[in-house]
This record gives structure tokens, C-alpha cells and sequence, in this order.
């Protein structure tokens, strides 16, 4: 803009040539400002005129003037019927009434929002927004919420409809769960609290490079692994932009990658002629959530004792058990008889602080940028934390017009600590803070209490990266360019653990995991770009390479000489294991064929087009695929049409936009690799006959058949802007069709192989996305508002299973149904609470009760006091026959809303972002219930009083009698897998509140700053739920509330940031 | 400018044309079926995978010789009567039902599942499907046809195996089945196999593919020899003329064909009885086929898979008695002690024993070669254990012409045996012949895993004169001789069903 800006000053030079001088005249004066960033505006365009006229050609033009370098300007106008207007390029015109001669008029203006003009990255091709056919969002940092965090992705929590971001894991520097459009696949890996569902994040995009999110091997890596999210590496003082790619169509254009969609980052460069340092810091304070509530001191030796004189069977083996038990009968024993919080010992209350130093500079011909970021964040789990470092640096050169060149540098380390967990769950610290509160706290006495293991293991994760591309843009010829760009990246991950010898039999352990990561990435294009009339003709043709190797090999010691001294590295061979695994090279080269095709009119100017139709294709070959079936294509199609463009549209004059979009794509995807389609041979360990055996795996059969996944969409889209840009909202309907999901299914015994791959199922995602912006205030108002709204709703089906089956069940309680929603929640259907003996059925054959299947003792047989478990199948027996579908572990809707207030130097932004319909196992309660299953453990136990439970004074109750220990290992009252422990987890989260102030520039140009803001922020402010557990949000991607988990805490914040 | 863009095309086009070669990855540790199959090497270490996988299916995963071949039905008991051994008598009852309810040990409930078998068949079928896929070159035809037979072998060995043990069972022989089988009626499944390892032989008339030995002695009776085939012919023939009775004398008169063959072409020996310990060692001249155990290089058999180590006290303790004992009844009705057999000395101790006497306890020596390793882990037997050896085939020979009436055969071949054992010859003829020869076999084979199936084959089992636990013939029908199978086999298997008796 500051180009026009002597060009503007001609055309007032000219226009103030013939102005009349009128007598009573007034001289006005003020500043002209740029309402989002209160910064002065130079070269703005002023005239009078009258008021009653309006703004059309030849109307008169009483005097004219434009702002001076610091946005002043001074005028001379009648003191009447007359009105300033004031236009300058890119931004919106304002008018002002004269009233009375002011010398301080604040004049704010506002960007022009026309939407049809931002310019959106896809398929590593700039396009304006106009020129976009597929379903896309980008948010500008400056409409991030500013409150620190370690992964840049928490603050687009609720920002974009169709991406689901679950802050389910609270681990510093660990990534949450990131779903674009639902579920893409319906695996569930590992079990019990361990189990998750696949990964199916989506690709990132930094700086036009795509990155390994999930880059430990899998994501199952990152059980064992270290687990640094490389999203948490990008400070986000750095982000400039985040675009989101959702239908099939944009990301079909970043290859079998881009399956489970893209997001893209831009990070800041140079863009100041002078020089800008900026220097910014937050502290902030996190704080744990509310902790579980248990039974302390007397009162819990009072319920054991109870429990134990109650049930054990009769008097005298219950004193005998007690007796036994010092913990119980030894009261006066200065060990037995405390009260300590042992949550207390392991959640803490922690200070955490960022510092930033951004330099950056220059102008469209050279630009640099160089950003040093320090974080750290000390864990609200005690011995866990995140340190990060980072150094990132751009350089941009255009000598001429033709060509321009930029290059990135980015380094980090990250170090963090998971303490005696991993990345997923805190299992040591979920077992030690459920100690028994008769113990002792931490002191000389408890040195080897294995409650405290948990904070003496060691964990280091380090990470320590650096990359480093280089892009080169040519113009060969008028519309025909050539575009290259070439990155390297190295990543070194280590893993070091220390456990002591008391959480080891007495045998001190040292684990070691290294992984190392380095690809090679290249892609050129060249893209083409003509008018012929009013149609508008590109071709962008690419070619992509990358090679990718991981490498790995851990090293576990066991027995070391003692909890002080580490090492001899080797000194008990025997027990000692290491292993190197260097199998996962990748390669693929893809290409991408991708015209385009605008048609306008002639009434529109150029570069209108009323109708845009983008077809393009990608043919991938991977290594990954192996030989039979290497190459892969992924097509796409898109149409537009403005239709705000077409001439019936013209007296609708408030609609400023209108533009409605249809697009097909197919992601194809290899998910299978090479071992599921060749079989997988290796040296096994035992010989014969002295030679060596080297037999095929049997884990799965070979399948060479096996199809890549294809992921198919339709998006319906339509995007609407009202009174220029004031109001917009856009809609998006989909339907995304997953096919030949890769799932392992079990075989027959006499086949040797336990299972084989199979590509049978399918799953059908529909959705509806809704999002909606406002800036309702006029533009002269001072208070300055922002709001926007979205939400999405998604649903998902299985269509097809393996084998023609009509249901699979998961890991016991999770089960797909052809039909149905992907992953139900399968559970026994719990009806209160037996009152009586004589309210358990009684099998009319048999003349026996109601029983637990798999058991014939007497205590199988269901009494007073025993749940009320339906028995579907009407066999008399409780068995998994039994368990029904009830519950969608799964979101059904969620969104967010954003809203920002601004008033002078002063803006307050508030975030919020909900989920609803969502279904959670409280697994956390009924393990605490189940605390009561051993009256002797050292486990604390739940303050049951507060719930409504059997016995035999009270017999209408929803909780079953937690008492009887001795039944109840067979019987489970308090089982997981039952409806009394499924509750709704709907939530709406404030996610955040910021406040910032910037500082009168006046008071801080004598320090030599030119900006100077405070902040003060709260994030994680409040969960509004009526969920019971502690944090609905914090759930499993099953939706199960394990205790293990590690729970979000809230932060506040404090931080400033001074430019100079 | 138009010089760099040169530069960054022509490497591009350089690399497109060596698309294949950039996108093939090399994997370090494991390798995968697209860069396996290129060598001798890797078909050699993949066809001793069947070997290891049967080893595993036999001597490491369950006692399976002492257990459905030794003790079942026999007339043995247990020294101890703590209650904690009962399992002798009811395997010894034939009352499974009870033995696997209250025991959990693998030796006896690895005896119903049968996938380790199946590992053996998968891995034969994948030999013989992959080594006709292989570049032409690797190897030698002589060899190719080598590897074949041997598969052919360990797949059939395999079956006879499981039918033994559970009568009918899944029949494949395509690489990588998939879909889930019903049970196979065994009579096929045998014929099947039979058909099989004719084709075998047929295939290689010279023995150049299977040969009779092998030069090398470390592969002697260790890898399948034509000896190897032959003998499970006779198997599985005389199995077959057990329970296909209408074909009874064409499987009897294959195996006294295969008798003539293996005994005027083989070269196969038998040892003289002072060299019994080299017999059970491996490796001998005797030896026709046997699972590898090598303490040194840890290949070594589970404890319990070994049946000496339930006839022999640990660590030879003369104080502590052995698990098992046979009955005096028995053995003093198959080695009566006014008859000179100079196998009461060179295979027993104490052989004539009071059952109740406590000074002198009745071991069983016949394998003994033991072993205690540096941890003092101990084994009664360190030797291979024999599955095939030529005394059998000799057997089998004279049962076989017995049943053909041709009694002067049997009785010379009977007679090689009992001269052998430094015993008086049969003179016999007719039924008392076929007698005199199950007996030898009783005597010869025991502690071989024999003792039951021949009972069951030749139906002696519910005979009260020849089986002293016997099964009555109404059980037997419905199929009290097998055993049952693991509840395992219906998962994913909608056609399958267990065995009725049991399950």
C-alpha cells in the first residue's frame, strides 16, 4: 500500500487545485488509525463533501488533504452540512460528520475483509481464495487467542468446524487428538487403559514442507518412545498463519499424506523496512484440576475394619485377618496412623515461563527473520516437564522481478520428562497417589516405599532437530513459472530412563531408546497461467521425491550396582537386552497434473470469474507399496460459482459475496507394508541342528492383494458475505467414504497364521460444518468486536466388515456394527440393584438363580446387593452374550465460538469450545469403587458415603453393595464395561480469556520502544459439564476416563511484549 | 537462470528413469517375501524352520510321546501316591476328561491343540508353492526336488500326527489358506498323504533327491531320508488297514513292498544291543528318523517331553523313585524271567522288581544318556529323539506278511529282531504268529511312543488279552481313542466341530 502512496498524493494535488474557498471555514484535525493493530495510518485519502450528497461522479468536492507520516492530518471545511470521507487503498471508507471544529479526531478504519481475495496455499500453489473450489479455512495469528501454550494447535481448539481437537492428554509438549471429518479408521490398538484408537492425525505443512507429525515409526512409537509432538517445537510467537484443508479435493493434492487431511503453517518473515525487534515473555502458573476426593485416616481403617467384620464370613476368621494386618490392628503405630494426601505428593501447582526475541526486517526484495524462542513447563505431575528450544531464521532475495529465492533454517531441542509414565498415561503416578492415606508421607522412614518410585525414576527425552530448505521461484516468461524447493531435515530422539531398584524387584534398570530420523524432500513445479477473453486457462504440473529413513535401537540394563551408581554399561550381561530396528525407509515420487479453468464475463473486470472448474490428478509411487501395486493416483474435481457475479444478483446489494462449491477427491492411501503383502521372514532365535532357522512370522499371512485405503469425498460448500464483509458465514455438507480399511483378522487355528490382513471394511463419515463471522459494530465506533462461530456435526457408519461379519468386538466393550456408528460403546445394561434375594430370576428349568457364567461356586449365583445386569440372551448366566450396544464413544458435534472486544488499547478475547453428544466410561470411579475389592491392599479408597449405595438398612440404591470382598472378584460389581459407569461427556470449555493492554506511545518513546503491551490470560478456564468424573475433555480417543491419564491443568498467565 | 533450471530438470528425468531402483528399500533385520527366496541359503534356513516347528510341536510345547504314546492305556502307575501324580491314572484310564480338568500343565493340555502341527504343514506348503517362484539358477534341480521331498515329508509326517491323535482333521496343502476348513474324514486325509509320498518316490526312482543317507553324518536321519518316507508309508498304510478294513490287505501288501524295498536297498542296520546307547543317541545306522536335541547349542528338550525322565529318578538319585513304574504283571508277561532277553539287562534295572518293594526300584534305561548342565538342570536322555528307526520298519515288514499269511517272512523278519536281543526264536505260526509280533513290538518299541497307537490300530485296545487299561468297544466307536480337541479350533471356524467323546 505504501507504494500508492505518492501516486494518492498527486491525485489530491490535482483535486485540491480546484477547490472554492467558503467563508465561515473551520479547520479540523486528528489521526487516522488502523483499528486492528491502533497504529497510525500515513497517506490516507481526505475530502468534504456535502453531506446530503451522495458519493457519485462529479459531485463536489469542497477540499482534500491526506494524512502526513504519523496518520495526521488538518483540513479546512465549513463548519456545517458537511462530512469528511476518508479512503485509502485495502481498506474500507469511512465518513465522518463535521460537528464542531476538533483538533483530535480518532479516525479508525478497517481492513477491507474481501474474502475472495486471500490468498490460500493448496497443493503448494498460491490461490486466491476465489480461485478455491475445495473446503478450506485459515485463520491469521492474530486471531489466535494470545495465551502461552506449548503446541500451537491447542488455540485452534473450537476455531474450525471439522477439525476435532480434543486436549485429552496433558503431558507437556504432548500432542491431543487431532481428527479433520471424524473417523478415517476403526482399529483400536492395545488394551485395557493402554488402548487407543489409530492415528489418523492429519499431514502438516510447515512453511510449504511437509512434516512427519507422527514421526517416532507409528504412533504406537510413542508409547515407547520419545514423544515430543513436532507441532510443539514451532513457538508460537513464530505462526503467522494456519490454513486447514479438509475435503478430499485440496488434500488429494498432497498425495496418500494428506488421507486424513492438512493442515498448513506459515511462520512469520520480515516485512518492515526498519528493522523490528521484539522482545516477548509470559509467566504463567498451572494448576491441577480438582483431585480425586478418598476416605483419609480414621475413617478409612474404620470402613476396612468394618468391611472385613462384616463380610469375611464369620467373627472369628474376621479378627484374625485383622489381627494379621498390622495396618488395621497397630493404631497407635506411628507408621499406620497418618492422614496424608498422597495426590498431595504427586500433582503440584507449578511456574512456567516463555521468552521470544523476534528480529526481523526488510522489504519485498529482501527480507530476514530470526526467532529465538525459550519454554519451559514444569509438569503439573510431579517429575514430568518440557523444555524447549528453538532458533528459526528466513531469508528472502528478489534481485529482480523474476526471480526470488528464500530459505529456512529452523533448529530446536526439546528435552522433556514423562516421569514413570509415557506419553499416553501416568500409570505410576495413578497407582502411587491411590496409596493408602495410613501410611507415612515421604520422609527418612519411606526412602524405599515403592509409592514413591514414581518420582525417583529418571526420564529424559531429548530431542534435537534442525531442518533447513530452500525454495527458488522463476518466472521464465509472462504467466509461466518454474518453482523448486528443497529440504533436509535431521532429527535425533533418545530416550533415557532410570528405574530404581525398589520398582524393579531391587534390580536397578536403565533403558535407553535412540531413534534417528532424516529425510530428503524435493518438489519442483511449473505452473502456467493465460487468459484467453474472459477464460482464464492454468496448468501447474509437480514433481515430488522424498526419501525418509528412521533407524532405532534401544538398550535395557538390569541389575545395576545400586540406585546411585549407573552403570558399568554391561555389568550383568545376562539380563540385559538390546535391539536395532532400521527398517522403516521410505521412499515415494509422485506427480501432479492440476489445471484450471475460470470463465467471467465481460462485464466483470479480470480475474472475476464466475465459474472456476479445478480437475487435477496425482500419481504417487511409494516404497511402501511394494512392486506389484507401486503406484497409486489420487484425482480430483472441483467446481465454483460465484453467483454474487451473475447479473440477477446485482439488487441484492447487501450480499457482497455468494459463492456456493462442489468437489469430488480420493486420497488413496498404502497402509499396508511391505511385510503384510510379502510376509515377513526372520532369524529366529533358536537353532536346529546348529544352523540357523529362519522361519516366516505368523502373525499375519502375506496378502499381495492387498489394496491401498481410499479415501472418497463429497463436499457441498457455499460461503456467504454480507454488507461487505461485515457479516459471512460459510456452510459445507460432506460425504466422505472410507474404503479398504486395513484391519487384522483372526483365522481359524489350523492355518498356522493367527491372522491376515484384510481390506474389507468400509466407513461412511456424513457431516454437516457450519461457520460464521461478525463484525457488527460500525467502523467509526471505537469498540471494535469480533465474533465468530462454528460447529460440526459428524456421523459415521460402518458398511462393511470382514468376511461379510456383521460385527467385530474390539478390546472386550468396543464393538463395530455394520450399520451402526464406528466404535459403540458394548456393555452390560445395568439396572439398579438387586433389593432382595427374591429379585434375582430364577431359571424356571433349572430352579437356580441368576448367575455369574464361567463359575459354578455358590457365590456365583447373584443376591441382594448384586447389580441388576440384563441377560439379553435369557440363559439365566451373565456372560459377554450378554452385553448390548449403548453409547457412541464418539463426538457427534463440536465446535466453538471466538470473541474479541477492543476498545482503544484495551481488547479482552474469550474462546470457548464445545462437545456434544459424546459417550464416556468413567473407568476412574469404578476403579475407585473396586478399591473396595481388598480391604488389605494399600490402595486409598473412595469416599463411597457420597453415593448412594446397597446395604442391607438402605435396599433401593443405583450402586451395588461395594462391601462383600469376598464375592467380589467373581461377581465385578464395579465393572467398567456397564452402563452405570457411562455417562454423558458433553462439555462446553471456556477455553480461554485474554486481556491485553497496549501501552500510550507516548509514555514509552522516550525509552526508545515503539509498542509495549501487558497480557494477562487464563487458559483451561472452566469446564461446564454435567459429566461427574474430572474432566470429560480428558477422556481417551475411546472415550474411557482412566486414572492414569494426565490430567489438563489451568494456567494463568502473565506476559508482556515491547518492539523497539 | 535457464542454466539452473537445467540443472535441477536433468538430475529429475535422471531419476524418474531409475524409478524402481530409488523406491526399493532395503531392510536390515528382517527381510520381506519380495527379497527372500533368492538363495540356496534362505530355502535351506526356511526348510529347517519345519524341522524346528515340529520339534516345537513335539518336544517342546507338549509331552507328546510319553503322553499319548507311552502312558495312555498302559499299565503304569505312579510311585508317589501323593495325589499330586494321579494324572498317571487317568491318563492310564484312558479319562482325559478328568486329566485335563485338573491339570493346566502344558504337557498334557498342549496334547489338544494341534496348531503347532499346522506350523509345520503351513511352513511344507509355503516350501513347496515359493521354491517353483524362485529365479532360475538358484538351484540346482537335484536340490530343488530335494527340498520338495523333504516338505512333502514333514507336511505328511505331520498329518499322520494329528490323525493319530485326533482322527479326522483340517486337510490343506495350498500356501497360505486362508478360509476356515471342516474336519477332513482321516481315511482320505491318509489316502491323500499316502498318494503324496508315492509320488515322491515315484518321482525320484534313483533316490538321487531323497537319498537313502546322506555323505554329511550331521544330516543323517536328522533331515528326511527315502528311509524317512518309507517308513511313514508303512504308517500310515498299516494305520489305514486298521480303520479302512475293506482295503486292508492292499495297504498290508503295500508295506511288505515297501519292506523289500527299504530292506534290500536301504543299507540300514540294526545295532547290536551292547550299542543301545548309540542307537538313542541319533545319527546311527539304525536310525531312519529323529528331532534334534543338542544341549550344547540350547536345543534342548522340555523335561517333561522326555520319557525317560519319567522312568528314571532325577539326577539318578537311587534314594528317590522315578514318576512311573510299569506294573510287574506286565513286564513279567513280556520279559517272562525264565526266557533269556538281553534287553531285561541292557534297557531296565531291577526288571523283575516287586511292584510295592522299596529297596529295589524298576527303572527304565533303554534311553539313558544323561546330562546336567552348568545351572544343574538335568536330563536323563541328551540324545535325539527317535521317531522312525529300522527295528520298527522290520516290524511293520513282518506284521504286514503275518497278515498276508506269508508266515515264513514274518517269522524270519520277527526273528532278526529277537536275535538282535540275544532271544529265542518264533517258531509260530498263523494267529499265534500275529501275536508273538505285536508283542515283539511291545517289547522292541517301548518307550518309543507306540505302546498306544498300536493297541488302537490293530483294535487289541479293546481287547482285555492285549490291553490291560482297554476301552470298550462302544467307546472306541464313538471315539474314545482320540483326543480331545482344543476348544481353541472353533474360533473363526464356523464348520468346525470337536471330537463328540470328549467335547
Amino acid at each position: 500500500m505504501k507504494k500508492h502512496y505518492t501516486y494518492y498524493l498527486l491525485i489530491i494535488l490535482f483535486v485540491v487545485s480546484g477547490f472554492n474557498v467558503l467563508a465561515q471555514n473551520v479547520m479540523v484535525g486528528g489521526t487516522v488509525l488502523d483499528k486492528d493493530t491502533n497504529t497510525p495510518l500515513p497517506g490516507v485519502t481526505i475530502v468534504a463533501i456535502r453531506d446530503t450528497q451522495k458519493v457519485v461522479k462529479g459531485s463536489v468536492i469542497l477540499s482534500g488533504t491526506a494524512t502526513d507520516a504519523n496518520g495526521k492530518f488538518w483540513i479546512k471545511v465549513p463548519s456545517t452540512g458537511y462530512k469528511l470521507r476518508f479512503t485509502f487503498i485495502g481498506y474500507q471508507p469511512v465518513w465522518e460528520k463535521i460537528t464542531k471544529a476538533k483538533a483530535d479526531y480518532h479516525i479508525y478504519m478497517i481492513v477491507e475483509d474481501n474474502v475472495m481475495d486471500d490468498i490460500i496455499t493448496i497443493g503448494y500453489q498460491q490461490k486466491k481464495k476465489q480461485d478455491v473450489t475445495s473446503s478450506a479455512i485459515k485463520i491469521e495469528a492474530k486471531d489466535l487467542p494470545d495465551v502461552p501454550v506449548q503446541n500451537v494447535m491447542e488455540l485452534l481448539q473450537g476455531r474450525v468446524a471439522g477439525l476435532n481437537i480434543q486436549q485429552n492428554n496433558g503431558t507437556p509438549g504432548m500432542a491431543g487428538s487431532y481428527v479433520i471429518r471424524g473417523l478415517s479408521d476403526i482399529n483400536v490398538k492395545g488394551s485395557g487403559d493402554q488402548a487407543y484408537l489409530t492415528d489418523t492425525s492429519p499431514l502438516f505443512v510447515v512453511d510449504g514442507i511437509p512434516i512427519d507429525n507422527t514421526s517416532n515409526f507409528d504412533y504406537e512409537g510413542l508409547v515407547a518412545g520419545s514423544n515430543v509432538s513436532p507441532l510443539a517445537m514451532i513457538p508460537q510467537e513464530d505462526i503467522a498463519s494456519i490454513t486447514v484443508l479438509k475435503d478430499a479435493q485440496a488434500t488429494a493434492q498432497y498425495g496418500s499424506q494428506g488421507a486424513y487431511g492438512v493442515i498448513l503453517i506459515t511462520t512469520k518473515r520480515g516485512n518492515s523496512m526498519v528493522p523490528i525487534i521484539s522482545y516477548s515473555s509470559s509467566m504463567s502458573i498451572s494448576t491441577p484440576p480438582r483431585l480425586k476426593d478418598v476416605v483419609v485416616g480414621a475413617t478409612e481403617r474404620r470402613l476396612r475394619v468394618n468391611e472385613i467384620l462384616n463380610y469375611e464370613g464369620n467373627d472369628y476368621d474376621a479378627q484374625n485377618v485383622i489381627n494379621s494386618f498390622a495396618l488395621l490392628s497397630d493404631s497407635l503405630n506411628a507408621y499406620y496412623n497418618n492422614n496424608t494426601d498422597w495426590q498431595d505428593v504427586f500433582y503440584r501447582t507449578t511456574y512456567n515461563q516463555t521468552h521470544n526475541i523476534n528480529f526481523s526486517g526488510g522489504d519485498n526484495d529482501f527480507n530476514y527473520k530470526v526467532n529465538v524462542g525459550y519454554s519451559d513447563s514444569k509438569g503439573i505431575v510431579d517429575n514430568t516437564g518440557f523444555t524447549r528450544y528453538s532458533l528459526r531464521t528466513n531469508l528472502g532475495y528478489q534481485p529482480n522481478e523474476k526471480f526470488r529465492i528464500s530459505a529456512y533454517v529452523n533448529t530446536s531441542i526439546g528435552k522433556n520428562s514423562t516421569g514413570s509414565g509415557n506419553a499416553l498415561i501416568q500409570t505410576g503416578v495413578a497407582s502411587g497417589a491411590n496409596t493408602s492415606s495410613l501410611l507415612p508421607p515421604p520422609s527418612l522412614y519411606t526412602a524405599s516405599n515403592a509409592t514413591l518410585g514414581a518420582l525417583s525414576v529418571d526420564n529424559k527425552n531429548k530431542d534435537l532437530s534442525y531442518d533447513a530448505s530452500i525454495s527458488l521461484n522463476y518466472q521464465i516468461a509472462k504467466g509461466l513459472s518454474f518453482n523448486s524447493a528443497i529440504s533436509y531435515s535431521h532429527s535425533t530422539k533418545t530416550e533415557d530412563t532410570f528405574e530404581p531398584g525398589m520398582l524393579n524387584n531391587e534390580k536397578p534398570k536403565i533403558t535407553s531408546n535412540n531413534t534417528f530420523h532424516h529425510k530428503i524432500y524435493n518438489r519442483n513445479n511449473i505452473s502456467y497461467n493465460t487468459h484467453l477473453g474472459y477464460v482464464r486457462f492454468g496448468l501447474s504440473l509437480m514433481f515430488e521425491l522424498s526419501s525418509a529413513e528412521n533407524s532405532g535401537n534401544n538398550l535395557e540394563l538390569v541389575g545395576l550396582p545400586s540406585d546411585v551408581i549407573r552403570g558399568p554399561v554391561g555389568y550383568t550381561f545376562g539380563s540385559s537386552s538390546g535391539d536395532a530396528k532400521s527398517t522403516d525407509d521410505n521412499k515415494s515420487i509422485s506427480f501432479m497434473v492440476n489445471p484450471s479453468f475460470g470463465i467471467g464475463s465481460p462485464k466483470l473486470s479480470l480475474g472475476e470469474d464466475k465459474y472456476v472448474f479445478t480437475p487435477m490428478i496425482r500419481p504417487e509411487a511409494s516404497s511402501v507399496s511394494g512392486s506389484s501395486k507401486k503406484w497409486t493416483i489420487n484425482p480430483g474435481l472441483g467446481f465454483a460459482w460465484h453467483f454474487s457475479r451473475e447479473s440477477f444478483m446485482k439488487r441484492y446489494n447487501f450480499i457482497s459475496s455468494g459463492t456456493m462449491r462442489i468437489t469430488w477427491g480420493r486420497t488413496i492411501r498404502q497402509n499396508a507394508d511391505i511385510y503384510d503383502i510379502y510376509g515377513k521372514y526372520y532369524i529366529a532365535d533358536e537353532t536346529y541342528n546348529g544352523q540357523s532357522v529362519i522361519p516366516i512370522n505368523l502373525e499375519s499371512t502375506p496378502n499381495p492383494d492387498l489394496k491401498p485405503t481410499t479415501n472418497t469425498t463429497w463436499n457441498f460448500g457455499m460461503d456467504m458475505g454480507f454488507l461487505r464483509g461485515k457479516y459471512s458465514f460459510s456452510m459445507d455438507a460432506y460425504y466422505k467414504q472410507t474404503d479398504n480399511i486395513l484391519k487384522t483378522v483372526d483365522m481359524a487355528n489350523h492355518n498356522a497364521f493367527t491372522g491376515v490382513k484384510s481390506i474389507s471394511t468400509s466407513l461412511v463419515n456424513k457431516g454437516l460444518e457450519f461457520q460464521c463471522s461478525a463484525r457488527p459494530l460500525p467502523v467509526r465506533s471505537k469498540l471494535d468486536w469480533n465474533i465468530s462461530f462454528n460447529f460440526a456435526i459428524d456421523k459415521n457408519i460402518v458398511t462393511a466388515l470382514p468376511n461379510g461379519v456383521k460385527q467385530y468386538t474390539q478390546d472386550g466393550s468396543i464393538v463395530n456394527r455394520v450399520g451402526t456408528n464406528a466404535l459403540s460403546n458394548f456393555l452390560f445394561v445395568n439396572k439398579g440393584v438387586y433389593a432382595n434375594d427374591e429379585d434375582v430370576p430364577v431359571d424356571p428349568a433349572t430352579g437356580l438363580r441368576y448367575r455369574i457364567g464361567g463359575s459354578n461356586s455358590k457365590d456365583a449365583y447373584f443376591k441382594a446387593g448384586d447389580p441388576i445386569w440384563v441377560d439379553v440372551n435369557g440363559d439365566y448366566i451373565l456372560d459377554d452374550n450378554d452385553r448390548e450396544i449403548v453409547g457412541n464413544s464418539q463426538p457427534r458435534i463440536t465446535g466453538g465460538a471466538y470473541n474479541t472486544l477492543r476498545y482503544g488499547s484495551v481488547s479482552v478475547s474469550v474462546s470457548l469450545s464445545f462437545t456434544l453428544r459424546r459417550d464416556i466410561i468413567n473407568k476412574t470411579l469404578a476403579d475407585q469403587f473396586a478399591t473396595y475389592y481388598d480391604p488389605k491392599s494399600l490402595t486409598s479408597l473412595a469416599p463411597i458415603g457420597a453415593y448412594d449405595f446397597w446395604t442391607p438398612e438402605h435396599r433401593n440404591a443405583k450402586y451395588p453393595n461395594p462391601f462383600d470382598y469376598k464375592r467380589s472378584n467373581l461377581v465385578d460389581p464395579f465393572r467398567a464395561d456397564q452402563t452405570l459407569f457411562q455417562e454423558d461427556g458433553s462439555y462446553v470449555k471456556l477455553n480461554n480469556v485474554s486481556l491485553s493492554y497496549n501501552v500510550n506511545k507516548k509514555y514509552i518513546e522516550k525509552f526508545g520502544l515503539s509498542q509495549l503491551t501487558f497480557r494477562f490470560g487464563i487458559n483451561n478456564l472452566h469446564v461446564f459439564t454435567n459429566y461427574s468424573g474430572i474432566n470429560p475433555e480428558n477422556v481417551n480417543s475411546l472415550g474411557r476416563d482412566v486414572s492414569g491419564g494426565y490430567p489438563n491443568s489451568r494456567d494463568y498467565s502473565f506476559g508482556m511484549s515491547i518492539k523497539f | 537462470m535457464r542454466n539452473f533450471f537445467i540443472i535441477i530438470i536433468f538430475p529429475l528425468l535422471t531419476i524418474l528413469s531409475g524409478c524402481d531402483s530409488f523406491l526399493a528399500v532395503d531392510n536390515i533385520d528382517e527381510m520381506s517375501g519380495n527379497v527372500f527366496w533368492k538363495t540356496k541359503d534362505d530355502v535351506e534356513g526356511f526348510a529347517l524352520s519345519m524341522y524346528s516347528e515340529f520339534r516345537d510341536a513335539t518336544m517342546t510345547d507338549c509331552a507328546l510321546f510319553p503322553v499319548s504314546g507311552d502312558f495312555r492305556c498302559a499299565p503304569v502307575k505312579d510311585y508317589y501316591d501323593s495325589g499330586s501324580y494321579n494324572w498317571v491314572a487317568y491318563l492310564a484310564n484312558n479319562d482325559l476328561s478328568t486329566l485335563l480338568d485338573q491339570y493346566s500343565d502344558s504337557k498334557f493340555q498342549g496334547v489338544t491343540k494341534w496348531n503347532t502341527f499346522y506350523e509345520v504343514i503351513s511352513s511344507a506348503n509355503i516350501l513347496l508353492y515359493e521354491i517353483d517362484r524362485m529365479d532360475a539358477g538358484a538351484l540346482t534341480d537335484n536340490e530343488i526336488a530335494g527340498y520338495k521331498a523333504e516338505a512333502h515329508f514333514m507336511r505328511n509326517l505331520s498329518y499322520f500326527f494329528l490323525v493319530r491323535l485326533y482322527g479326522d482333521v483340517p486337510y490343506w496343502t495350498n500356501a497360505y489358506n486362508e478360509d476356515a476348513l471342516p474336519r477332513t474324514d482321516m481315511v482320505t486325509v491318509l489316502q491323500n498323504c499316502l498318494a503324496d509320498m508315492q509320488s515322491v518316490l515315484d518321482d525320484d526312482p534313483n533316490a538321487e533327491a531323497l537319498p537313502w543317507t546322506y555323505a554329511n553324518t550331521a544330516k543323517v536321519a536328522v533331515r528326511a531320508m527315502r528311509g524317512s518316507a518309507i517308513a511313514l508309508m508303512m504308517h500310515i498304510n498299516l494305520w489305514l488297514a486298521g480303520f479302512d478294513v475293506n482295503n486292508r490287505d492292499t495297504y498290508y501288501q503295500n508295506v511288505v513292498n515297501l519292506g523289500a524295498d527299504i530292506t534290500a536297498n536301504g543299507g540300514y542296520q540294526l545295532l547290536d544291543l551292547s550299542k543301545t546307547n548309540m542307537i538313542f543317541s541319533g545319527g546311527s545306522k539304525e536310525s531312519l528318523f529323529e528331532i534334534v536335541q543338542d544341549i550344547n547349542k540350547d536345543e534342548d528338550f522340555e523335561y517333561n517331553s522326555v520319557y525317560s525322565n519319567y522312568t528314571v529318578p532325577e539326577n539318578l538319585n537311587e534314594k528317590v523313585q522315578p514318576t512311573i513304574y510299569y506294573t510287574s504283571d506286565f513286564l513279567r508277561a513280556i520279559f517272562p524271567s525264565s526266557k533269556i532277553d538281553g534287553r531285561t539287562d541292557a534297557w531296565f534295572k531291577n526288571i523283575y522288581a516287586s511292584d510295592e518293594s522299596s529297596d529295589e526300584i524298576k527303572w527304565v534305561t533303554k534311553f539313558l544318556n544323561e546330562h546336567t548342565d552348568a545351572d544343574g538342570n538335568f536330563t536323563s536322555n541328551m540324545g535325539n529323539q527317535i521317531v522312525f528307526r529300522y527295528a520298527d520298519v522290520i516290524l511293520m515288514y513282518a506284521e504286514a506278511a503275518a497278515e498276508l499269511d506269508d508266515d515264513v517272512t514274518g517269522r524270519d523278519l520277527v526273528n532278526q529282531i529277537r536275535n538282535r536281543a540275544g532271544a529265542e526264536e518264533f517258531t509260530a505260526s498263523g494267529q499265534d504268529l500275529k501275536d508273538d509280533i505285536y508283542w515283539e513290538r511291545v517289547r522292541e518299541l517301548i518307550g518309543e511312543g507306540y505302546y498306544y497307537y498300536d493297541l488302537v490300530r490293530t483294535r487289541k485296545i479293546y481287547n482285555g488279552n492285549y490291553a490291560y487299561n482297554a476301552i470298550s468297544r462302544s467307546a472306541f466307536d464313538q471315539g474314545a481313542w482320540t483326543w480331545p480337541i482344543n476348544k481353541d479350533a472353533l474360533d473363526n471356524n464356523p464348520k468346525m466341530s470337536l471330537n463328540q467323546y470328549w467335547n
